[in-house]
């Protein structure tokens, strides 16, 4: 195959961007542990966070979102559930997914911000 | 009126005589709303140049024989109608990722090889004896794996998968499918005899899910599903205590 294989098509191109978007959640959580590490309270850290910090959590971002969206958009077909011996609907696996995610949002988004205070 | 036609670029290439393939030209009269580039071919083949060489069998999509390349889509040429690309060229070229025996004829040996090795047949500890009867299944035992079933083995899935074509020790979306198939057949005991391969590092495990080979499936079996269910059962069975009993 050519090393270009992946502009051939659409889907191909969206795929290596789906599979690409690790590298930078990588490089930022790897850059978020030190910060912790280096810190000695959360009164520290939040001292210590640095502007390119925050620059390079904005760029990523959007790759984290492209990542959990595509991610949980596949749960309904990787989940294969039976409720009462019927299946469970792929839709409502997805809708549960995003449910949980949301909600999971909201509730670090409401410590980080209660702590923070 | 004057009579519409359309052109057809084929791949050709004869192993004794050319170096490598190239693309030859037909510019045929396109007579019918509901030609299909198969039909395109056998007008070739039967009014222009009878040395051109492809498969086809049931031109109604069930055999799984015709599959090509439709500018650059694998697909079923009894499937893919010329309407949808008339007035534009049609360049019609053996499957990717498969040798090429001559011109749009591929060496499917190694897919032959593959779907075998997963043993795709009943398997069962104990013969049930004959005076039993049928082995009756429900309707929905039968829905658990009827999906998968659906499978007529064209390898347009191998084809489109970037995986296979740049592994092809991978075993591939068909086989995998497959395997689901059996191993959700209510009648099937074969699962541990199947897992070795399945489970195999070239198994399940070196799909990383693109999804092109549900997207070019031409019978909706949805290869990725029964791939990536594959992968969370295998785990579950081995995660989960007791998970590997029969």
């Amino acid at each position: 195959m050519p090393a270009n294989w992946w502009t051939r098509r659409g889907h191909y191109f969206w795929y290596v961007v789906r599979e690409f978007t690790s590298l930078p959640l990588a490089i930022w959580l790897l850059w978020f542990l030190l910060q912790i590490y280096s810190a000695n309270s959360y009164q520290t850290l939040s001292k210590q966070f640095l502007p390119a910090f925050a620059v390079f959590s904005i760029f990523c971002l959007p790759f984290a979102l492209y990542h959990s969206w595509t991610f949980l958009s596949l749960a309904g077909t990787i989940i294969h559930l039976k409720l009462l011996d019927r299946p469970v609907s792929s839709r409502v696996i997805v809708a549960t997914q995003f449910a949980a995610w949301i909600g999971a949002s909201v509730v670090i988004g409401f410590l980080l911000v209660w702590l923070a205070r | 009126m004057p009579d519409k036609r359309i052109t057809l670029r084929a791949t050709r290439y004869d192993p004794e005589k050319d170096k490598a393939p190239r693309i030859q030209s037909y510019d045929i009269p396109f007579y019918d709303e509901s030609m299909v580039v198969l039909d395109a071919l056998n007008y070739i083949k039967s009014h222009v140049d009878g040395s051109l060489s492809y498969r086809w069998s049931c031109r109604m999509g069930i055999c799984g024989s015709c599959g090509m390349m439709v500018n650059g889509t694998p697909k079923l040429t009894c499937n893919a109608f010329l309407r949808d690309y008339w007035p534009r060229s049609v360049t019609v070229q053996p499957l990717n990722n498969f040798p090429v025996i001559r011109d749009l004829v591929i060496d499917m040996d190694d897919f032959m090889h593959k779907l075998k090795s997963i043993k795709p047949w009943i398997i069962r500890k104990q013969e049930l004896p004959l005076g039993v009867g049928a082995h009756y299944q429900t309707n929905e035992q039968i829905d658990d794996f009827r999906q998968f079933s659906e499978c007529i083995n064209c390898m347009l899935c191998y084809a489109a998968c970037p995986v296979y074509g740049l592994n092809d020790g991978f075993l591939g979306p068909a086989a995998i499918a497959l395997a689901r198939r059996y191993n959700l057949d209510s009648r099937d005991q074969g699962l541990k005899e199947r897992q070795p391969i399945i489970g195999d590092a070239e198994g399940i495990w070196e799909c990383s899910f693109v999804g092109e080979c549900s997207v070019v499936c031409p019978k909706g079996v949805d290869p990725a599903k029964a791939i990536q269910q594959t992968k969370l059962d295998t785990t579950m069975r081995f995660v989960l205590p007791y998970g590997n009993r029969d």
